[in-house]
């Protein structure tokens, strides 16, 4: 009986799959671009700077949707904390380019401009490396994954999980906000990390902005495709099915003899690349990093992506993330006062009326009979990991 | 330079003297008018005269007047001397002590005056007082010590005068002084024994001077502790008050609710409200009733959001903790907005009520404000009602009943739903109690909610879940932990090394101090 719906719900899942990633990597890598380029300026087809831009970001950004979809929707693990790796990688990225900066800043020194104002003398042992892009592209990655390793080394192992997890990242994304405000001489306090001139040789300011920022953009959608066949290849691989187990029962995995702290581990672990590496790209794209991108708020807001388009789904994740930062950028700037109640009822909603999210609302029109089924499946996933933590 | 004043005035203490010595009691107003005298040196007598006239609301007056306008600083400082000696007759206590530390502080001024060239006196006064100057301070001072009732000021005065006969020139009457100060002990004196040191020729007082600055020195590093752990208490206790009610929810149900920081927050604006109120339409003398009825009130109409909450949307998502999370994290962000388009993104301040303002003086230099106490007394109060609820009364059987089996406690009749948000409601009444104290202790927001949250998160995680007497444990331990940090590092660096200590902590006892017993 559970196999059935086990097997009926993934070949649904992947059929749907399939039509929509084609057609969205088509838009996004070929029309898009084409739009932008070919167009007279006032055609309504043109697709400006700033909407090539805004939606680079928000790609980046899905990147980052689709690690916690990895480790929330596929294997039951809810880090509250994702905005840390973002931040790591994001700040890693900062760092380098502000380095490259060199001696073209206001105060005509070696050092970035924040440093030099707030008196320090001498680069922090810590920012030296990353003038060698050889360096600074693995610490993108490298970074906030060994973080996350050794976070989830010290909880799960020792069976800390759950919504005791949650906290512990939430605790963690509260650790670095307050370090990265409180260590202004070493790390641009509040104000963050900005004024970058150039990336790889291609300026960030001045008239050829438009060229870099298309350029960014495709590497942006590159990097997202990239991750998201990444993705799909491990979810599809037994490695995936493990992971998968966890998340629907993890002691039955347990007692099947998968070692599942480990699996854990290398979950939270990827999703931590993950959300480096889109930090990494968000970063010269936004034009500045700083703590407000790192803390408690960005941090459940990207689970906020997820949940809407639809956990378990990658295409969902990448979905929602787009979906909401729309959202967001739309009625934020307009209406900020209705915008934290739009949110807060986002939460809400999603969370009691739509579990599955936009994905599994889509796909209740196509077969009824399955959407319940799943749903059933949702509860039985979420009775798993509401186990307390075993001692 | 300074010795042709001192010849100059001197000269015309001769003058001062015979106005002195002429004036009849009634003719206060004649000396008045001669403080607009063009002669500096007769203003400066017609100050010192004026000081005699204690009490009298003329010359106090006229005193100000004259301050106000007064260009040099010579006449200006006999001025304020004058000033403070009128009021060490005045009526409130506070203000006679602010008279006699003055008046001691001038004197000391003139004392530290003499030790440096001008250059450096010029950080102090450059103004030179003259022998009958610090004989009428100390004078006038011992006056006001015969007559003086407050033990406070009295003990002000015995200082003062000890401070200036410090500066005697008699070695005999310094060592005295020193003897006297010695006893006094008193740490803000510290700043000026160690000026005497410097300047001291006499090695018998010297030494007994260093006996005392040692002898501060050491009380001040007691008094420090006893601070510090005062301040871990303190700390604890409010930790303690506001995961009480996370304990009941998280612990005891096993629902997440993140939006009991926000409910904490309504617990202080409900404080704010009625203290508003109270203020504006109630008579003065009843204010400090308002805290009184701010406790009960925030209890009632934030357990009555509670109660809303758990039965429109907590209820549909038992089962789903990380889900329940998420949606109450929505909870939370509206709540903030809401209370932002009301009172305002600013934050706002609660004035204490008069009967929590001030603090016990433990020792010198060492005071514990009422407020802390209070809170720390409530927190005991509060956490013997809930074990007493819990464990000695029926709805709390019936509590842990459903707590521990819910299919069984239903079975036996008891109502689970309504146990249920009797529960929710519980702890979120004990989220806005505990905002009302947070109100006392200093300005409120819309995110004042936040800022308290993750702490006690952590500190029911670091507890143990399912037991309150962990949670006891855990506020302790990262309070205490919290203000050891903040002592040798910063506030804020405090708080990440107690955070990656309880991360650390948790790989070696994943179920935090308490253990929750039975299956898991």
């Amino acid at each position: 009986m559970n196999r059935d719906i086990y097997c009926d719900y993934k070949k649904s899942v992947w059929k749907n799959e399939w039509t929509i990633t084609g057609m969205v990597i088509f838009v996004f890598l070929i029309v898009l671009p084409l739009l932008h380029v070919l167009p007279g300026e006032d055609s309504w087809l043109k697709v400006s700077n700033f909407r090539i831009n805004l939606l680079g970001k928000f790609l980046a950004l899905a990147i980052v949707a689709l690690g916690i979809d990895f480790i929330w929707g596929y294997t039951g693990i809810l880090s509250l904390g994702q905005g840390v790796f973002f931040g790591l990688g994001g700040y890693c990225m900062a760092m380098y380019l502000l380095l490259k900066v060199g001696t073209a800043g206001h105060y005509e020194s070696n050092l970035p401009d924040f440093m030099v104002w707030n008196g320090l003398t001498e680069l922090p042992w810590f920012w030296k490396p990353m003038y060698h892009a050889w360096v600074a592209i693995p610490c993108i990655v490298f970074v906030p994954a060994l973080c996350a390793l050794g976070l989830g080394y010290l909880t799960f192992k020792s069976g800390v999980g759950g919504v005791y997890f949650s906290i512990v990242t939430q605790a963690l994304a509260l650790v670095l906000s307050i370090t990265l405000i409180g260590q202004q001489p070493y790390t641009g306090g509040t104000n963050g990390l900005n004024d970058f001139r150039s990336i790889f040789g291609f300026p960030l300011r001045g008239p050829d902005l438009p060229t870099t920022q298309l350029f960014l953009y495709i590497v942006t959608v590159l990097v997202l495709v990239g991750a998201y066949f990444l993705c799909r290849w491990i979810i599809r691989s037994k490695l995936g099915r493990v992971l998968m187990a966890i998340r629907d029962d993890e002691k039955r995995a347990r007692f099947s003899g998968y070692d599942t702290a480990n699996f854990k581990i290398f979950a939270f672990g990827l999703a931590a690349a993950l959300a480096g590496v889109g930090g990494a790209l968000f970063v010269p794209q936004a034009e500045i990093i700083s703590p407000s991108n790192v803390g408690i708020v960005p941090s459940i807001e990207m689970v906020l992506w997820v949940a809407v388009g639809g956990r378990g789904t990658l295409v969902g994740a990448v979905l929602g993330a787009l979906l909401v930062n729309a959202a967001k950028s739309g009625l934020s700037e307009s209406f900020p006062g209705i915008w934290l109640y739009f949110l807060g009822a986002l939460f809400m909603g999603v969370v009691v009326f739509f579990p599955k999210g936009c994905v599994g609302f889509l796909g209740q029109f196509r077969s009824p009979g399955r959407q319940r089924k799943n749903t059933l499946r949702a509860e039985k996933v979420s009775v798993a990991s509401m186990k307390p933590p075993l001692s | 330079m300074k010795k042709t004043i001192l010849a100059f005035t001197l000269a015309v203490i001769g003058f001062g003297n015979t106005v002195y010595s002429e004036i009849p009691p009634g003719e206060i107003n004649k000396v008045i008018s001669l403080l607009s005298d063009e002669d500096k040196e007769v203003r400066k007598n017609a100050a010192r005269e004026l000081g005699n006239y204690e009490g009298d609301v003329r010359v106090l007056e006229a005193l100000n007047n004259s301050w106000s306008k007064e260009t040099n600083e010579e006449v200006n400082f006999l001025i304020e001397i004058a000033l403070n000696k009128i009021k060490l007759s005045d009526h409130n206590p506070s203000v006679r002590k602010a008279a006699v530390d003055a008046l001691g502080d001038k004197a000391e001024a003139n004392f530290a005056l003499e030790e440096f060239d001008v250059e450096g006196a010029s950080l102090f006064s450059r103004v030179v007082l003259e022998e009958q100057d610090i004989s009428g301070i100390l004078f006038s001072l011992n006056q006001a010590f015969g007559t003086e009732k407050d033990r406070k000021v009295k003990n002000a005065i015995t200082e003062a005068i000890q401070k200036i006969r410090l500066l005697d020139k008699d070695a005999a009457v310094r060592k005295e002084a020193a003897e006297f100060l010695d006893e006094i002990g008193n740490p803000d004196t510290i700043m000026f024994l160690g000026r005497a040191r410097e300047k001291e020729m006499d090695a018998g007082v010297k030494s007994v001077l260093e006996k005392t600055i040692k002898r501060i020195e050491k009380r001040q590093q007691t008094s420090t502790t006893i601070q510090q752990l005062f301040n871990g208490i303190s700390v604890s206790s409010i930790y303690l008050l506001i995961a009480i009610g996370l304990a009941i929810t998280f612990g005891v149900m096993g629902v997440i609710n993140m939006a009991h920081g926000e409910f904490m927050m309504l617990g202080c604006y409900v404080t704010y409200v009625l203290h508003l109120f109270f203020r504006n339409y109630i008579s003065e003398s009843a204010f400090g009733l308002y805290f009184v009825l701010a406790l009960p009130v925030s209890f009632i109409l934030t357990g009555l959001f509670g109660w809303l909450l758990e039965s429109s949307v907590v209820r549909l998502l038992y089962g789903r903790p990380l889900d329940t999370l998420l949606a109450t994290w929505g909870v939370s962000l509206m709540l903030q907005q809401f209370i932002r388009q009301i009172f305002g993104a600013n934050n706002v301040d609660v004035m204490s009520p008069l009967w929590l303002t001030g603090g016990v003086s433990v020792m010198a230099g060492l005071q514990l404000p009422y407020k802390r106490l209070f809170i720390i007394g409530f927190t005991a109060a509060v956490v013997a009602g809930i074990y007493f609820l819990l464990l000695r009364t029926r709805l709390g059987l019936r509590i842990r009943a459903v707590m521990q089996n819910r299919t069984m406690s239903d079975c036996m009749g008891i109502p689970v739903r309504r146990i249920d948000s009797f529960t929710f409601a519980l702890g979120s009444g004990l989220a806005g109690i505990a905002g009302c104290n947070i109100s006392l202790l200093g300005s409120v927001g819309p995110s004042t909610g936040q800022n308290y949250i993750v702490d006690c998160f952590m500190v029911v995680v670091l507890g143990g879940v399912g037991k309150i007497v962990g949670s006891i444990a855990g506020a302790f331990g990262m309070g205490g932990t919290n203000s050891i940090f903040e002592f040798f590092t910063t506030a804020s660096m405090g708080k990440v090394l107690v955070f990656l200590l309880v991360i650390a902590f948790l790989r070696f006892r994943p179920t935090g101090f308490s253990p929750a017993k039975g299956r898991t």
